[in-house]
Parts: structure tokens; sequence; C-alpha cells
């Protein structure tokens, strides 16, 4: 799908230029993430998927994912374009590469695009369903493996009730709920998460692998609680606790549910 | 229960209505399956959806299908108004 | 050779996580190792009429994406040795469910159980897609009532030409009726389809009627499976659909109104 604006001002006021549009459009690309691209493999690998929907992939533009040749500073782009045109893929660009492997894709005329809309890989080409997960849904749901970065942004706040199958997430700072978080909501922070209303969903905190972050809440009734990858659930919580003020943190690896006076 | 209802009529019972009506469905609806005539449903749902939300009208949403050799390419335009619509939030 | 069921119906609200979670609760009890998938992502709720969401920490979508093992994610059931739990997740959309995902996980559970139910969403989009691609079997969950009945009949259509079995022409997927919410006073008064009016018109062979009966509602309050409520007509039905299922030759009940005794009589209610 394409949706297209259409500028109806013309660009400046010079009668001459009425004939020109200014139109975006967004298109759906191929993004091929290429472990590395001056492996032979790589091309039997890309020739095997073409074999699979030939249609699909004539003369596709492509964008070049290079997030897997971090080493690799400097390579043949026009040969790897060349190669790929072989293919019937017609490479317009690359995303998550280094500073110098985007300069050398722009010196041979290649776009280059940003770094966080990197996409899922698609596996089954052919399938009639769109495949594409969400990435920043992956990486809020990554349950505290990853990064080991502190938070510095600032806090996010969340002033409305936070409802079930809602996620909220908190990057490289930490949260604060005034209200509600109902039973199948979803609190991630990188750092602390406060919650004024009644906890009742889930809640995550230090996310990206900080021991030190903990949660607070004036009315705990969580489903499940969890630090830097640590966690408990429900069943395995103090029933004593429930509608209480507690803080929640981590001790030598456990986390522990502490009531707060 | 009082006297006229009980010489009343006996009414055909509502299942037996239901029974041959389905049956009739049914039988129609197998017939008719997997044809492509979800075009003019998807315009008017996407229409009805956009106009919650910019002031637009049935030539602002355009659809069409490709056969591409094999692939089929469905194809929708949208033009937003220029100016005076409500701002979008991406 | 471990199977595949897809419960399946069109329309929602049928009874298609109650007779999930006592089909498979059913079938452990029996002594076969089943463990039961909740495909309806967004909507979690298998968990919740198993009584076991307290106890959820990963879940089928955490595994498809790999950011959990299968091992994390399957919930043993308390009560019954055989009988395990995969909730899906509260806060994806069903597009989550990749096909090549589920095939993957599918995959790993027969390598471990003999049945694997899949709790379909109701509706026809990718969501009941997905629970039914894989399925050997299907359990289809009717309602005696028009909208119900069109929409079995459709789900019907699908698995005949949509799933797996289906596009790789291997033997179609084995068809079973389940007739749900079953009140045999209105179908005497002529007010509600009878067995034989569904049967007629879908054609498939009935695996059981599950009577109308308020054992479900209380079952479902408190989070074990109706069909451990052993002593009500609904367990009693889901038990027998499920030797159907086995193989077992057991006579339909339920079909007819229950004969009332002098006292249920005079009190207006039954026992």
């Amino acid at each position: 799908m394409n949706d297209t604006v259409t500028a109806r001002k013309p660009l400046s006021d010079s009668p001459d230029l009425q004939a020109f549009k200014l139109r975006g459009g967004s298109f759906t690309l191929l993004v091929v993430r290429a472990g590395d691209v001056t492996d032979p493999g790589f091309f039997s690998w890309l020739e095997g998927k073409v074999a699979q929907a030939p249609y699909f992939f004539q003369d596709a533009p492509m964008v070049l994912d290079l997030e897997g040749m971090a080493e690799e500073d400097t390579f043949d782009f026009p040969a790897v374009a060349g190669l790929l045109r072989k293919r019937g893929l017609v490479a317009i660009g690359v995303q998550n590469g280094t500073d110098a492997q985007n300069r050398a894709a722009a010196e041979v005329g290649l776009g280059v695009f940003p770094m966080w809309r990197a996409a899922a890989p698609i596996s089954e080409v052919s399938d009639d369903m769109a495949e594409q997960a969400d990435p920043e849904a992956a990486v809020e749901r990554s349950h505290g493996r990853g990064r080991d970065e502190h938070p510095r942004g600032p806090s996010r706040v969340i002033e409305e009730p936070v409802r079930s199958g809602r996620q909220i997430y908190a990057r490289n700072s930490d949260l604060v709920v005034l209200s509600t978080v109902s039973p199948g909501a979803e609190l991630f922070a990188d750092g602390h998460i406060h919650v004024y209303g009644p906890l009742r969903g889930r809640a995550f905190a230090g996310v990206g692998g900080n021991h030190a972050a903990r949660i607070f809440c004036r009315s705990f009734d969580a489903e499940l609680v969890a630090i830097a990858g640590h966690w408990r659930v429900r069943e395995d919580m103090d029933d004593a606790l429930i509608g209480k003020p507690v803080q929640i943190f981590l001790a030598e690896d456990q986390v522990i549910i502490a009531p707060d006076a | 229960m009082n006297l006229l209802q009980f010489f009343r009529r006996p009414r055909v019972r509502s299942a037996q209505q239901a029974k041959e009506r389905l049956q009739v469905l049914l039988t129609h609806e197998r017939g008719s399956r997997g044809l492509p005539d979800f075009l003019p449903r998807l315009q008017q749902d996407l229409l009805r959806v956009l106009a919650r939300y910019v002031r637009i009208d049935r030539e602002s949403v355009q659809m069409q299908v490709e056969d591409d050799g094999g692939v089929f390419t469905l194809e929708i335009n949208v033009e937003l108004p220029g100016g005076g619509a409500p701002a979008i939030h991406r | 050779m471990p199977k595949i069921i897809v419960m399946t119906s069109g329309k929602g609200g049928v009874g298609k996580t109650t007779t999930s979670a006592s089909f498979a609760a059913g079938l452990a009890m029996k002594g076969h190792k089943t463990v039961v998938v909740d495909f309806d992502v967004g909507l979690r709720n298998l968990d919740l009429v198993m009584g076991c969401e307290r106890r959820v920490v990963f879940d089928f979508i955490n595994v498809i994406n790999g950011e959990a093992k299968l091992h994390q994610a399957l919930i043993k059931d308390k009560r019954l040795d055989n009988l395990y739990i995969l909730p899906t997740s509260q806060t994806r959309d069903k597009d989550a469910l990749t096909k090549d995902g589920v095939a993957r996980v599918l995959e790993t559970l027969k390598q471990d159980f003999d049945y694997i139910i899949c709790d379909s969403p109701a509706g026809i989009e990718k969501g009941a897609y997905m629970a039914l691609y894989f399925a050997d079997e299907a359990v289809v969950v009717t309602n005696p009532e028009v909208s119900s009945v069109r929409d079995s009949d459709r789900i019907l259509g699908i698995l005949a030409s949509k799933s797996r079995r289906a596009e790789m022409n291997l033997d179609p997927v084995r068809e079973h009726l389940l007739l749900t919410r079953y009140d045999a006073d209105r179908v005497r008064q002529g007010e509600m389809l009878a067995v034989d009016d569904v049967l007629e018109i879908l054609a498939i062979p009935l695996m059981g009627v599950i009577p109308e009966d308020e054992a479900v509602l209380r079952a479902s309050n408190v989070g074990v499976p109706v069909i451990m409520d052993e002593r009500s007509g609904p367990a009693q039905a889901y038990a027998d659909a499920v030797g159907r299922f086995l193989g077992e030759t057991i006579e339909h009940r339920f079909l007819i109104p229950e004969r009332k005794g002098f006292f249920q009589r005079l009190l207006g209610r039954p026992a």
C-alpha cells in the first residue's frame, strides 16, 4: 500500500512551476539483511529466495541492511550492486551501516536509510500474510536481556489509566504512572517504575539490565513484577501485600517485595 | 394459557423457520465463495475510517488490483486535502 | 502419532475456550499427554478459564519471537499431570502469529505431546486461520442458532480449502461437530434448532451435545474446566465427547428434556 500526498500549492510563486508537483510517497521496500555480502554463500542463499517467488523479486527495489558487516569498513559497493542486479534486485540504499560504509554507499549513489526502521526479516515471501513483527515491541519484550544502560533521559509520565493490552516503555528513563494499571497491561522502564494508582498489570523495571532499578507503588496487586530480567509471578507473592504500598527491588538476584510504610 | 390462545391456529415453529432459512442461505453461499468481491466494501470501509480524521470525498480513495503475471497487487491511493483539515498524528 | 486439533467456530461466544479447556482436560484424564494453546492473541482468556493466570510469565508469542524457550512458557496444570497450557499474549495482535513461527512451535510440541489443542479466536481473520492451518482434526463448536450454524458452515469451507492438509492434497482435516448450549426443553417447544436439523445442514459427524447449564459459568468463575465438575451435565457430556473422539461408542445424552421429579415440579426448578 502506498499513500500519496499531493502538494496542492506550487513550490514557488512562479507560474512556471505550476506543472510540477511535490509528492511524498511511502513504499514497502525489501530489506535484505546481509550477514556478509562478500561471502559467496550470501548470493546462493539469495538466489534460493528469488527462485521461490521470481515475480515478487523482479526489478524489486531493495535496501541492504549492513548490520552484520560491522568490521568490513569498505567493500566494493558497485560490484555488490551489480551482483544484486543480476538476481533481479535493484539496490537503492543501505541501512545500519557504519559512518564509513554510509559515506562509501553515498559516493556510489545509494541512499542511506535511517537506522531505527530496521525491519524484521522476511522469512517466507510467498506467504500471503504480512509477517512483520514490530521491532520496537520486540525490544520492549526482551525481558531484560541486552544492553546494560543506565537511565539518562527525563522520566516518562503517564496520566491516564493504562488499559489491558497496552504496553508502555520508558526508554533510558524512569516511568511514572499516575493512574490505574489494568490486568494485562505492561509497563517497561530502563529505570525505576512508580505507580500511583493500583498496579494490577505487569511491571518490568531495569529492562536494560539495571539491577538497581526499583518499582514503587501505592496499591500493589500486580500479575508479575520483574527487575533486570528477574521476575516473580502472582502465585509466588504474599497475599498480605495485596492492596498495600510496596517497593520492589533486587537483592542477590531475588525479587524482594517489601511493604513501604 | 387462556381460551383464545388455545383456539388459535398453531404457528409455524420458529425453529422450523430457522432451518429453512439456513438451508436456502447456505446453498447460495456455498456457490459464491472465494470471489474477489471485497473491493467496493473495502473502499467504503476506508472512506468511513478516513472521514473520522479528515474531510474527504469519494474520489479521494482510489484502488485497483493488478494481476502482474501471477502476483496480485492491491494499490490504494489516498489523496489528503491540503488545508483546513484537522491535524493527523502519526 | 501426535495430533493437532483445532477448536473453531467462526462465531464468537459459542464456547470454544470452555470446550478447549474441558476437551484438553478430558484427554489428559484419559492418560494422554495434552497441551492446549491459546491462539486468541490480544484477548488472552484460556489461562483464566484454566485457572493458571497467576503463573503466566512468558507466552506463545515470546516463544515464536525467540524471546523465551518453549519450556519456560508452558504451564503445567496443577490438577492433572498430563495437562499443559501455552498461554498467549495480551499485548500483541494477531500479526505476531507467523506461519513459520507457529509451525516451529507446533513441531516442537509434537515431540512431547499426544494431543495439541489449538483454541482458535472467533472470526475468519489471521488468528483463526493460523489456529486451523496445521490441524489434523477440527472440532467445530456450534450453538443451535442460525448465525452460529452459518458461521460454522463457513469455517468448514475454509478447513476444506485453506488448511495445510487441503493445500498439500493430504487427507482432509477430520471434522467433528460439538453442539453447545443445547436446551432440550426449548427444542421440544420448537423454539430451538434440534440436533438433527443442525446435522442435516452441516453434514459432519456429531461428537457431542453439551447442555446449556449454569455449571459452565460456575466453572469459569473459579477457573476450573467444567469437565472436572463431574456431577454436572456438561461434565458428563464433555467426557462422553472425549470418549467418542477416542473411538468409544457412547450413546448421546441430554437430547431430551430431563424428566422432573414430583418435588422439583412442585418447586419449579431443576435440582
